[in-house]
């Protein structure tokens, strides 16, 4: 089961690009393959946004647990892609058995 | 309240003078006494009750689900079970609306930030524009 990430973006955000560039560069070094990225205008999906408590531009979301309200670092990104790609995992085994 | 007149706890409450009469007359309030010269003395009892008219007034309650809630509030312990059901009915009500207050709040926090923290443009103008029909008439449409 891959991770799921949700990038909530806008048009004329300023920190949006950076928030691409980060989520692009750590998921490829982790494997591309374990994440499903998703990025989402929130102009667009506003009922959306608001119920996952996006309140501002750029906002990651992963597996449905709103994580970074800003730019986070590669490292932190990092740090916490890797927790959830362990969670996943473990889940994966109890459900295997 | 230092001042605790009719004049002035009407001002202080935003309530007419007449409303406060009124709410003594349908029993609402209980008799105010009264000065030596047949003046209204609210106490901080009657205020606190008044307080709680209005924001339940605010809330869309009718005067007769007031009087069973007040009757309610001054003793709790022995309210009958329709006055019960009634406050458990309220609760539910006020809690659904925090929570579409909440949303609202959420909403328009999401929409002011993205205008403070927008390079160019605002998306909440920009989404007002694309969704708002122009109901110029169509002379003045064509100036622009």
């Amino acid at each position: 089961m891959s991770v799921r990430i949700e990038l909530f973006t806008v048009t004329g955000c300023s920190g949006c690009g950076s928030a691409v560039r980060a989520l692009e560069d750590v998921t490829a070094a982790l494997g591309a393959e374990h994440f499903e990225l998703r990025i989402i205008d929130v102009v667009e999906e506003i009922d959306y946004a608001v119920s996952m408590g996006v309140l501002s531009t750029p906002t990651i979301v992963v597996n449905e647990r709103l994580i970074f309200a800003s730019v986070p670092t590669k490292r932190q990104l990092k740090r916490e892609l890797e927790t959830h790609l362990r969670q996943n995992h473990v889940e994966a085994g109890f459900r295997d058995g | 309240m230092a001042e605790r007149r009719i004049g002035a706890v009407a001002r202080a409450l935003g309530i007419g003078v007449d409303t406060l009469r009124y709410y003594e007359k349908c029993g609402l309030l209980p008799a105010v006494p009264r000065t030596p010269g047949g003046v209204r003395e609210y106490s901080d009892k009657d205020i606190s009750r008044l307080r709680f008219i209005r924001r339940a007034q605010r809330m869309n309650f009718s005067l007769d689900e007031i009087g069973k809630l007040l009757q309610m509030r001054e003793n709790p312990q022995r309210a009958r079970n329709d006055v019960r059901r009634l406050a458990g009915q309220k609760l539910d009500e006020i809690e659904h609306s925090l929570a579409e207050l909440k949303t609202l709040r959420d909403e328009l926090t999401l929409l002011v930030n993205l205008c403070r923290n927008a390079e160019e443009g605002c998306p909440i103008l920009e989404g007002i524009e694309d969704t708002v029909p122009d109901r110029r008439p169509r002379n003045a449409r064509a100036r622009d």
